[in-house]
């Protein structure tokens, strides 16, 4: 692996922001400021609260506060800073990273959502879900299309024509009934961990087909290739082919097409949670998170409900920037 | 690179072209053309007014036929219609229609009471499916129907049966069309959706002009229509109607804003934009009133769901222990629901009859007030402790866990749920929320009762007794416990004998008492918990003249017009 | 190539059995039938629906409903469809032709545009314009596409213009125009639509693009082109280009069978009467003589793409022929 200085400034933003989300994952309930699911019955759809600096002998409760926000008209959600009223923003505090001294005094850093939950701590939970969903559904369904794919279009004859045309069943099948039957079939009760394994699991057993197509036409062409018929003449075993010679060659595209798929599983979980597959009320996701944003008149009148997306469109390009980065760290030709 | 470049050139100027390729048109303009547009949610499924199941196949032929009655929506009582009056008479058994003798169908034949004899033969038919039989079915037995001449018909009752005059308006359909179907058995598949309009022979204040699959559906005013305004003027005054088809509320509102619509019924979250933009955009916004439906938490009290392994499950105590489900009711947010799911713009249910019902709904309730102490006190005092902080047990210590439903789809529902969950984990109560596609969660509901708790609603009628499947104990609907062979306790023997009392009275203010004692039966024994009502708002353009809408549907529709 | 031919054509026919099989035995898998969602309508008596159930054969076991649709679509009866009570080939017909324009204008636009934009970043890898068109492209991979059709219909009620209609695939006066007025018209109610299925479509599709070239770019006999002196220009358009080109072509193959699947939640919030739309309907509703029609055209135009992908690749692809791909 490269040196850390030696890599390109996108790649090393691109892999801090990851390790970001991933710290999300792993310490939620240290990083989140609030209960998730808390509901502020009096503050939806609060917008972001400023900071202020603070003097004095309110030292002593920290460095910044915030003015509470009172909601004004409940038609309209507008709300006002309310001045007689202060709450103090600690560090370190109550086993959180950050959070407010009284937790019925909440400082809403990225606002709230409609029943007034704290946006960024719902996000921070959500990434539990949305930064493994894709990596995982992405591996199952990528090492299921190259293992099968290299494998088909290498082989040729038979089996290559019973695969291709098992995966054109595949392909062809309505998913949506599938996963219809499924959600009407899954137990209700289970905790969300469980159904978001299979979901997964479904959705990664749903894709790699397509994949497996298109890697088995690369593969095939791979196959008559000099330096791929040079090594059969050698006398090379055919797993000693498949792993030196065909499965790097088509690694690269394989790469790209990873990174392109993981915004796909992202994004595919909430229009899931539509179904009722998906991760429910009101455990978080970013995919649930955005789907608030499906609506034209929250996006205009608050904003902050696109935050989500942000992260989705972060997370998505740092994976982008990294799976190109690595292809051409894996291409044959520039290593040898 | 210069291949490419030139191919770059030719798809820049392809896009430009693309977007460069329009016409000016004249803006539509509805009030020169005197032509309403409405938005509508999906596609109807057929035009044979008999056949209809669905709202959408409803609102396509809703002006294109006409019933004997209509039900007037300010004073929710039976005007005349095609029957220009009525007499009771035998004691409420014998009701004899007089018919109008000015009505034409579309083809010029005129309209008579073979037409009337001729529907309900149509629905009474074993081989047509039909949603209307069960309102016109008394004990079990369909009604008589005759006509002593063309203008005249007479129903005669088993006993009297003050529902029929809701129940009689239904659309009627031309014998000297369709009658040949009804004899061949062909009924089902006439009058699709892919008839000819010109073939849909009605007689209703407009005519079908076209259809165009998922676009629109366009009428044009009968000219033969009989009504008259009170100057003797030809109604209705628009020349046209068009009910433009959007499945997405998003889209709809759009189009209203942009002035393709006409008339819009806001959410609860687009009123106040609409309200700050009335000038602007040069429409009008009016409340139309509660909404006419329920939304409620079912529990289920169905033994039969209960029994595993020959033992009962601690649930089926729980969910018909009273004190538990008051604890429930009291644990309920109503105030917090309308703030975060309707802006404020809904009242607390109380009742399942809504309020807009003025004459059927019970007004006298108490209703259990949001008070989370309360509701802890009352499972202490009835034996459902705390077995750990934030674990609540039943009397025998099992802790107290069961699983919430709701179709998939609808965020209000999905939010409530999210609201509740949240006040009864403070009590100590685990609920599993999991929404489920409509169609498994009704499997669940009507067949394999596999469910602890539902959030589900229902929409209104005027008439109570169209609830009667719901809160008859014999009911397919009486969703918490269905088709019991004998009602299980005794409130829902009371209920069963309102029931049948409350139609034997022809008056419906002297009808109300009944419905007054089954609220409050519901009320006080708690198999359901209802929600919230939201209070609906029209939006419309404001050279729309007459338009005046309420929460059961718009009054005197054929004096609309757009000002000259 | 002739006996290629013949052997995929006779293939064909176990694999559509198979497809509407499964499809057909997945959709009894799910627990009740298109008559369920009625049972909540307090209007209708239990008694008409068991009348509705022997009406359309919902009684029968799954074989046999299977063999009754099966015989019925060899006969190219596809059957009545339960919730519209028309024939299915009559309101496939009715929107097909919908999905059609606006896919093909969709796909045309999409691929016009990716593939030399593709080509030029590959080429100019690591410019700004690399890495700006990378960036967008990556943008618009993150944002999903039912999402960029409401901020589209935003756009066209805020600038709101008749040539930007807000939805739908004509003016409710359509059927008063000149045939000129109608082309201009449809013209104009595709141009969102088109934007908003081609932006996410083309974001990936540059990307794949590019880094195909970057791959080809670097293989040897690209380097002996370039030895040969070659120009640039003729390097990349005659030897990396063609030889890039393959997995497009697998990819040419399914977009047949997307022609007329449609995109049912852009369909529904720009208000476009396509398939999608139709499909969803259906199988919400459990209607399975519409589902199972949309099912066979699907499987037919897949497995028929497939087939023209695979002699593209023999014609595009020089390290492709017959021998490779009909060894079998």
């Amino acid at each position: 692996m490269a040196e850390w200085r030696t890599l390109p400034w996108i790649v090393r933003g691109s892999s801090l922001c990851l390790l970001v989300f991933y710290a999300f994952a792993v310490a939620s309930p240290w990083i989140a400021p609030y209960d998730p699911v808390r509901q502020y019955r009096d503050q939806p759809d609060c917008p972001p609260m400023a900071l202020h600096w603070t003097s004095g002998s309110e030292r002593q409760h920290g460095w910044l506060f915030a003015y509470p926000m009172k909601m004004v008209n409940p038609l309209a959600r507008t709300f006002v800073e309310d001045h007689s009223r202060k709450t103090y923003i600690r560090f370190f505090y109550r086993g959180h990273l950050f959070t407010t001294e009284s937790p019925d005094l909440p400082w809403f850093m990225f606002g709230s959502e409609g029943l007034g939950r704290d946006l960024f701590s719902r996000i921070v939970y959500g990434a539990r879900v949305s930064m493994f969903i894709g990596v995982v559904g992405v591996l199952i369904s990528f090492s299921l299309g190259l293992a099968v794919g290299t494998f088909s279009g290498y082989v040729g004859g038979t089996v290559d024509n019973l695969i291709m045309r098992w995966c054109e069943i595949e392909m062809s099948l309505p998913q949506f009934y599938f996963l219809l039957a499924l959600a009407a079939v899954i137990p209700s009760g289970l905790s969300t961990t469980v159904t978001f394994f299979l979901i997964v699991a479904i959705m990664a057993f749903i894709s790699w087909a397509g994949f497996a197509r298109v890697i088995r036409g690369m593969a095939a062409a791979v196959r008559t290739t000099p330096f791929v018929e040079a090594g059969r003449a050698l006398g090379a075993s055919r797993i000693r082919q498949l792993r030196r010679h065909i499965v790097p060659s088509v690694l690269g595209f394989a790469a790209v097409n990873a990174s392109l798929a993981i915004p796909g599983y992202i994004i595919g979980e909430s229009s899931l949670s539509l179904l009722g597959l998906g991760i429910q009320e009101p455990a978080a996701s970013w995919g649930n998170l955005l789907s608030q944003a499906m609506d034209p008149q929250n996006v205009l009148h608050y904003p902050w409900v696109l935050i989500p997306g942000i992260f989705i469109a972060l997370a998505v390009m740092s994976f982008n920037f990294i799976g190109d980065y690595l292809r051409d760290r894996l291409d044959p030709a520039v290593i040898r | 690179m210069v291949k490419i470049r030139s191919r770059l050139c030719v798809v820049v100027l392809a896009t430009a072209a693309f977007t460069a390729c329009r016409v000016n048109r004249i803006q539509n303009d509805h009030s020169i053309a005197q032509t309403l547009y409405q938005g509508m949610g999906s596609d109807p499924g057929t035009f044979n007014p008999i056949l209809v199941t669905d709202a959408s196949s409803g609102m396509a032929i809703e002006d294109l036929f006409e019933g004997l009655v209509k039900i007037n929506p300010k004073t929710t009582l039976p005007e005349p219609d095609l029957a220009q009056s009525w007499d009771i008479s035998n004691g409420g058994r014998t009701i004899t229609f007089h018919l109008r003798h000015d009505v034409r169908w579309s083809d010029g034949v005129g309209f008579s009471a073979r037409d009337v004899l001729f529907t309900m033969r149509a629905i009474y038919d074993p081989r047509v499916p039909n949603s209307m039989i069960s309102s016109l079915t008394v004990d079990g037995r369909p009604l008589e129907v005759e006509a002593p001449d063309d203008y005249t018909v007479v129903v005669k009752l088993p006993r009297p049966f003050a529902p029929l005059l809701y129940a009689i308006g239904v659309p009627i359909v031309p014998e000297h069309v369709l009658g040949k179907a009804l004899a061949t058995g062909q009924f089902n598949r006439t009058w699709g959706i892919d008839t000819r309009p010109d073939d849909l022979i009605c007689l209703g204040p407009y005519r079908m002009q076209r259809y165009v699959p998922g676009q629109l559906l366009a009428f044009k005013r009968n000219p033969d229509y009989w009504m008259r305004d009170e100057r003797g003027g030809r109604l209705p005054r628009l020349k046209g109607q068009v009910l433009m088809i959007a499945t997405d509320r998003n889209a709809m509102y759009l189009r209203f804003i942009s002035g393709l619509l006409d008339v819009y019924r806001p959410r609860a979250e687009e009123v106040w934009e609409l309200q700050q933009k009335q000038g602007e955009l040069h429409i009008k916004l009016q409340p139309t009133g509660v909404d006419t439906g329920s939304r409620f938490f079912a529990f289920n009290r169905n033994p039969r769901h209960y029994i595993h392994n020959g033992k009962m499950d601690p649930k089926y105590k729980w969910f018909t222990d009273i004190n538990f489900m008051r604890a429930l009711a009291h644990a309920l947010d109503k105030r917090g629901i309308i703030n975060l799911c309707y802006r404020g713009l809904a009242v607390p249910a109380i009742a399942d009859i809504s309020p807009a019902d003025r004459i059927f709904h019970n007004p006298n309730l108490k209703d259990y007030e949001y008070d989370l102490k309360l509701a802890a006190r009352i499972l202490d005092e009835a034996g459902y402790r705390l077995l750990r902080p934030g674990v609540r047990g039943d009397p025998e210590g099992h802790p107290i866990v069961f699983e919430l439903t709701t179709p998939t789809g609808n965020p209000t529902a999905d939010q409530i749920c999210a609201i509740y969950k949240q006040d009864l984990a403070a009590l100590g109560i685990k609920v599993n929320y999991r929404p489920l596609e409509f169609i498994s969660l009704v499997k669940k509901l009507d067949s394999t009762f596999d469910w602890d708790c539902v959030l589900i609603g229902f929409t209104g009628t005027i008439e109570p007794n169209n609830a009667a499947n719901f809160l008859r104990s014999s009911g397919n609907l009486h969703i918490w416990n269905p088709r019991e062979p004998h009602p299980a306790t005794p409130w829902e023997a009371e209920i069963d004998r309102l029931l049948d009392a409350g139609t034997r009275v022809m008056d419906p203010y002297q009808r109300a008492p009944y419905y007054w004692r089954i609220q409050q039966i519901l009320h006080d024994q708690l198999p359901i918990i209802e929600t919230v009502r939201e209070i609906g708002y029209v939006a419309y353009r404001d050279s729309l003249e007459n338009f005046d809408e309420t929460t059961w549907g718009v009054y005197k529709p054929e004096w609309i017009q757009f000002r000259h | 190539m002739v006996r290629f031919l013949c052997r995929r054509l006779l293939l064909m026919i176990p694999l559509i059995i198979g497809i509407t099989f499964i499809s057909f035995s997945a959709m009894s898998l799910v627990p009740g039938n298109f008559l369920t969602g009625l049972a909540m309508n307090p209007q209708i008596s239990p008694q008409v629906i068991r009348q509705m159930q022997a009406e359309f054969g919902l009684n029968e076991p799954l074989l046999r409903r299977y063999l009754n649709w099966l015989w019925q679509a060899i006969h190219l009866n596809l059957g009545v469809s339960l919730q519209y009570r028309v024939g299915v080939i009559t309101l496939i017909e009715s929107r097909a032709l919908n999905t059609l324009i606006l896919s093909v204008s969709s796909m045309v636009f999409t691929w016009l545009l990716a593939i030399p934009l593709g080509v030029v970043v590959a080429v100019k890898q690591n410019s700004i314009l690399d890495r700006v068109l990378s960036s967008m492209a990556f943008l618009g991979m993150s944002i999903p596409a039912f999402f960029l059709a409401f901020l589209a219909l935003d756009f066209a009620v805020w600038v709101n213009k008749p040539w930007l209609p807000v939805g739908g695939t004509f003016s409710p006066d359509y059927a008063n125009l000149g045939p000129w007025s109608k082309l201009a018209d449809r013209v104009d109610h595709l141009i969102l639509p088109v934007l908003v299925l081609g932006v996410a479509g083309m974001a990936s599709l540059m990307r794949l693009m590019r880094s195909q070239i970057l791959e080809i770019k670097r293989a040897d006999f690209v380097r002996t082109a370039r030895a040969k002196g070659l120009p640039e220009s003729l390097v990349i358009g005659k030897h990396v280009l063609r030889n890039a080109l393959n997995p497009f072509v697998t990819m040419a193959g399914y977009a047949l069978a997307d022609l007329l699947s449609g995109a049912a939640l852009i369909e529904a919030v720009m208000n476009l009467q396509g398939l999608g739309l139709l499909l969803l309907n259906a199988v919400q509703s459990l209607d399975v003589p519409l589902v199972m029609g949309s099912v066979l055209m699907g499987t037919v135009l897949l497995l028929v793409g497939n087939l023209l992908a695979d002699l593209a690749l023999v014609a595009v692809d020089p390290r492709v022929d017959f021998g490779s791909l009909a060894s079998q």
